[in-house]
C-alpha cells in the first residue's frame, strides 16, 4: 500500500500530521502516524525502518528548501533519562499565511527593538508588533492599508504579466494567496483570478520563450550564487565571444532583460542583454556551496533608471550636457523628466543638464528630435552634434 | 507535474474549497490558470488518501464533489493558504519596487516600506538579499499621469487629455474611452476609443460623430504615455467592447495598426553595417516592422518601411546618425535632409 503513496500525498500526510501540534513530536511518533513510513517503521527490520527515516529526513528537508518550516526542537521526555531526543514541529504561526486586515488610514510601521530584529532576521524569523516572539499556535494578524492592499494586488498582477519574467509564476501563486483575503482588490473574475483582461498588458515577441529559459537559469544561478557561462551577441564586437561570469544581479529596463554581473576573464564588471546570450549554463557542481560572494557595497540600483548613453560597458566618467527644448518639446521633456530642469527660456524653451558617459547615442537621441533639441554646452559635444548632423544631411546632398 | 508543484497547488486548493459554500471547478481552475481536469487530478490525490489510511485516519479532510462544486471539510486545519514563499515574498518586492518608481517622494518611500514589511511578514525571512539584486523598472511617472491612466483604464472613467503628438505646434485635447495600458518597446501606450468632443481634432469629429457604437473599432487609437501631458479622469464610466482585443492594435511587437482613410508610404531605408546586425535582430523578433528586405554586397541592409507619419521616420532614421538613410522615396529623403540641416545650423 505505501507504494501506491505518491510523494505529493506523502508530504501532505506529513503537513497533515505536523501542523497545528503545540508540541514537538518525537521520531516514532511520526513515522508511525504518516501511513508513508508507518509499515515499515512498525513491521520492517532495522533496515527497512533506516530507509523510511532517510526519506523522512529527505522529505524534511526539500519541504524546508520550499519554505515549510518544519523545526528540528529538543524533546523533553518526561521520566526520561538524561538523553535528549530531537522532535519536530511545525508551528501555525510559521506555516500559515498571516490574516491580512484592511484598515483605512495609514499603518504605522511596528517599532522594534534593533538588536532584538537583528538576532531574529539572523535565524530567518520574524516578530509581531510588540516585539515578541509570538504564540507558535496562533497565527498572526498584519494589518494593511486599503491604499497599500491595492497597491500588493497590482504590483503582483504587473509582474505576473510581464514576459519572460522569471517569478512569473511565484507571482500569481502569490496573487492567488494574498486575494484570500483581499478578494475585493484581485480582480472580479473569481475571488483570485488574474483578470482575463488586466489593464496593464505586455506583448511577447519571438524571443520571449527563450529569454523566459535563460531567465530561470540565471534566477536560479543568482539565488545559489553560482557561476554561469554563456555565449554573448555583443554590440561591440561582431563575432559572438564565450564568458564566464558571476551574476550580482537581473534588471529589466526599456523593455530589455538585462544580467548585471562581474565577468571573470576580463576581471570588471559588465552588463549583458539576455536576449543576446546562447547556451546559458549554469556550474553544477558543489550546487550547495556558492562560487561568489556578492560585495555589500553592490547596489543594482546603481545600473537601473540609466538611458542608453548610460548603460554599457564604458567605463568613462560621466560628462554634464546642457540642452535645450523647444516649445512644445519643452512641455514633453519636463513632464516626463528628462534630466534635469535647470531654467525656464523664452517663448516656452527650457533648459535641462544630462550626465551622459557614453556621447555616441546620447548625440544620436538628441539628433533624432530633428531640431526641437540642441545641445547648448559643452561646446565639444555641441560641434560634434553639428558634424553629426551635417554627415547626416551630406548624404542627401549626393544625387 | 512535480510534488512541488502539485503541493503548492493543494495547499491554497484545499483552503479555497473549504467552508460550507466551497468553489466551483471552473472558478479553481480559473484562479490557478490551468484546467478543470487539472483541478480534477488534484482532487484525486487527496480522495486517494482514503485508499491508504488506516481506519479512522484520513479524517483530516473529507472531500466532495457535486456536479461542479468542490467542497472540502477539514479537522481545523490547512484552512488558510502557506505564508509566502522567498520567491513569491521577492515577486512582490520586485513588483512593489517597480511600482515605487513610478512615484516620487513620501508614495514611492511608503511602497518601499511596504515591500520590505509585507516580504518580512509575510513569507516570515528576510529577503533583502535577494531584492537588492532584482529590479524592474516599468518607467518612472513623475508627474502621476500613468497612474491616472492605470485607474481610469481599470474603473472604466472616460478621460479627457492633452496630448502632443509628434510634430504638432501644440497639444491638443481628446476624450477617450481608456481600454488598456500596453508597454511595449520601452514604453507605455494607452489604447483607447477616441469619442467626440466639442473643439476637439480627433477622428470622431464631423460625420464620424453619428456612427453607430459597432464603429468603435475604427475609432481605436493608441496614445503614447509620454505625450499626454495631462489627465482629467471625468465621473462619466464606460464598457470594454466585448470583442476588444490588444493583439489587433498591434504590429508584430510594436503598438502601432494602419488606420482606414490614412495613407502610408512605402520608405526604403538603408542601413549601414555597423547597425545592420541590430536591424536583423529587430526583424527577426517583429517581422512585421518591415515590407521587404535586401541585404547589400558591403554588409548594408536596405529595409522598406510602410509608413503612415512622416516625422516619426524622420526621428527614425536620424536616431541612426550616418548609419541610416533614406533611399527613397524624394519627399522622405527630402524631410531628413531638412532636419538634418536644421540640426547642422542649429
Amino acid at each position: 500500500m505505501p507504494d501506491q503513496i505518491s510523494k505529493t500525498q506523502r508530504w501532505l500526510d506529513l503537513l497533515a500530521f505536523l501542523v497545528g501540534r503545540r508540541l514537538p513530536v518525537g521520531v516514532d511518533e511520526l513515522m508511525q502516524n504518516v501511513p508513508a513510513y508507518a509499515e515499515k517503521w512498525r513491521h520492517g527490520d532495522e533496515t527497512a525502518r533506516a530507509s523510511v527515516r532517510r526519506m523522512f529526513e529527505r522529505d524534511k528537508d526539500e519541504l524546508r528548501q520550499l519554505g515549510i518550516p518544519i523545526e528540528t526542537m529538543p524533546l523533553d521526555v518526561r521520566g526520561s533519562a538524561a538523553e535528549e531526543l530531537s522532535g519536530y514541529r511545525l508551528a501555525r504561526r510559521d506555516f500559515y499565511l498571516p490574516y491580512l486586515k484592511v484598515v483605512a488610514g495609514e499603518v504605522p510601521d511596528p517599532t522594534v527593538d534593533p538588536a532584538v530584529e537583528e538576532e531574529y532576521r539572523r535565524r530567518g524569523r520574524t516578530l509581531d508588533a510588540s516585539g515578541r516572539r509570538g504564540d507558535p499556535a496562533a497565527i498572526r494578524e498584519v494589518k494593511i492599508a486599503e491604499a497599500d492592499a491595492e497597491d500588493a494586488i497590482q504590483a503582483l498582477r504587473d509582474v505576473s504579466e510581464l514576459p519572460a519574467f522569471p517569478y512569473a509564476r511565484e507571482a500569481r501563486s502569490a496573487l492567488r494567496k494574498l486575494g484570500f483575503d483581499l478578494h475585493s482588490y484581485a480582480g472580479a473574475a473569481g475571488a483570485t483570478a488574474v483578470p482575463a483582461v488586466a489593464p496593464s498588458y505586455f506583448p511577447a515577441d519571438a524571443s520571449t520563450a527563450a529569454v523566459a529559459d535563460r531567465l530561470r537559469t540565471l534566477a536560479d544561478a543568482l539565488f545559489a550564487r553560482k557561476r554561469v557561462a554563456f555565449v554573448y551577441r555583443g554590440i561591440a564586437r561582431s563575432e559572438p565571444t564565450k564568458r564566464e561570469v558571476h551574476p550580482y544581479g537581473l534588471l529589466f529596463q526599456h523593455s530589455r532583460w538585462y544580467l548585471v554581473a562581474h565577468d571573470t576573464m576580463r576581471e570588471d564588471m559588465r552588463v549583458f542583454r539576455v536576449d543576446r546570450m546562447d547556451y546559458v549554463k549554469r556550474n553544477t557542481k558543489s550546487p550547495n556551496t556558492p562560487d561568489y560572494d556578492i560585495p555589500a557595497d553592490f547596489r543594482l540600483a546603481d545600473y537601473a533608471q540609466k538611458e542608453p548613453w548610460q548603460i554599457g560597458e564604458s567605463s568613462d566618467a560621466a560628462v554634464t550636457v546642457h540642452v535645450r527644448f523647444e516649445f512644445p518639446r519643452s512641455l514633453w521633456a519636463e513632464r516626463n523628466g528628462h534630466g534635469e530642469k535647470i531654467e525656464e527660456l523664452d517663448d516656452g524653451a527650457t533648459l535641462h543638464a544630462f550626465q551622459v558617459s557614453q556621447p555616441d547615442p546620447f548625440l544620436r537621441w538628441i539628433l533624432s528630435f530633428a531640431g526641437d533639441a540642441t545641445i547648448v554646452s559643452p561646446a565639444d559635444m555641441a560641434d560634434d552634434l553639428r558634424e553629426m548632423a551635417r554627415n547626416v544631411a551630406a548624404k542627401y546632398a549626393r544625387a | 507535474m512535480t510534488a512541488e508543484a502539485q503541493l503548492e497547488r493543494l495547499l491554497w486548493l484545499i483552503p479555497a474549497a473549504s467552508g460550507h459554500e466551497g468553489s466551483s471547478l471552473e472558478e479553481l481552475a480559473a484562479a490557478m490558470q490551468s484546467t478543470v481536469d487539472d483541478v480534477m487530478r488534484d482532487v484525486e490525490a487527496l480522495t486517494a488518501r482514503a485508499y491508504y489510511q488506516r481506519a479512522g485516519e484520513g479524517d483530516d479532510l473529507q472531500v466532495l464533489l457535486d456536479d461542479d462544486r468542490l467542497r472540502i471539510w477539514t479537522a481545523g486545519e490547512l484552512r488558510r493558504p502557506a505564508r509566502l514563499t522567498v520567491r513569491e515574498a521577492l515577486a512582490l518586492g520586485i513588483g512593489l519596487r517597480a511600482g515605487a518608481l513610478k512615484y516620487k517622494g513620501s508614495r514611492a518611500g511608503r511602497m518601499l516600506n511596504l515591500a520590505r514589511r509585507l516580504e518580512q511578514e509575510l513569507a516570515g525571512v528576510d529577503v533583502s538579499e535577494l531584492d537588492r539584486v532584482h529590479e524592474v523598472d516599468l518607467g518612472e511617472d513623475p508627474a502621476g499621469v500613468r497612474s491616472q491612466l492605470e485607474r481610469a483604464a481599470r474603473d472604466r472613467h472616460v478621460i479627457d487629455i492633452d496630448y502632443l503628438k509628434a510634430g504638432a505646434s501644440a497639444p491638443e485635447k481628446r476624450r477617450v474611452k481608456p481600454y488598456a495600458l500596453v508597454h511595449a518597446e520601452g514604453a507605455w501606450y494607452v489604447l483607447g476609443e477616441s469619442i467626440a468632443q466639442a473643439g476637439a481634432v480627433g477622428p470622431a469629429s464631423g460625420a464620424a460623430a453619428a456612427a453607430s457604437d459597432d464603429d468603435w473599432r475604427s475609432r481605436v487609437r493608441a496614445f503614447r504615455v509620454d505625450r499626454v501631458l495631462d489627465v482629467l479622469v471625468r465621473a462619466d464610466t464606460f464598457e470594454v467592447p466585448d470583442g476588444f482585443d490588444v493583439e489587433e492594435h498591434l504590429t508584430g511587437a510594436r503598438v502601432y495598426r494602419p488606420h482606414a482613410g490614412v495613407p502610408e508610404v512605402e520608405v526604403t531605408v538603408r542601413y549601414a553595417p555597423a547597425v545592420a546586425r541590430w536591424i536583423r535582430e529587430r526583424l527577426a523578433e517583429d517581422r512585421a516592422w518591415a515590407e521587404r528586405t535586401r541585404d547589400a554586397d558591403d554588409g548594408s541592409l536596405e529595409v522598406t518601411h510602410r509608413v503612415a507619419d512622416m516625422d516619426w521616420l524622420v526621428s527614425h532614421v536620424l536616431q541612426y546618425g550616418p548609419d541610416a538613410e533614406v533611399v527613397a522615396p524624394a519627399q522622405a529623403r527630402e524631410a531628413v535632409a531638412a532636419a538634418a540641416g536644421r540640426v547642422a545650423t542649429g
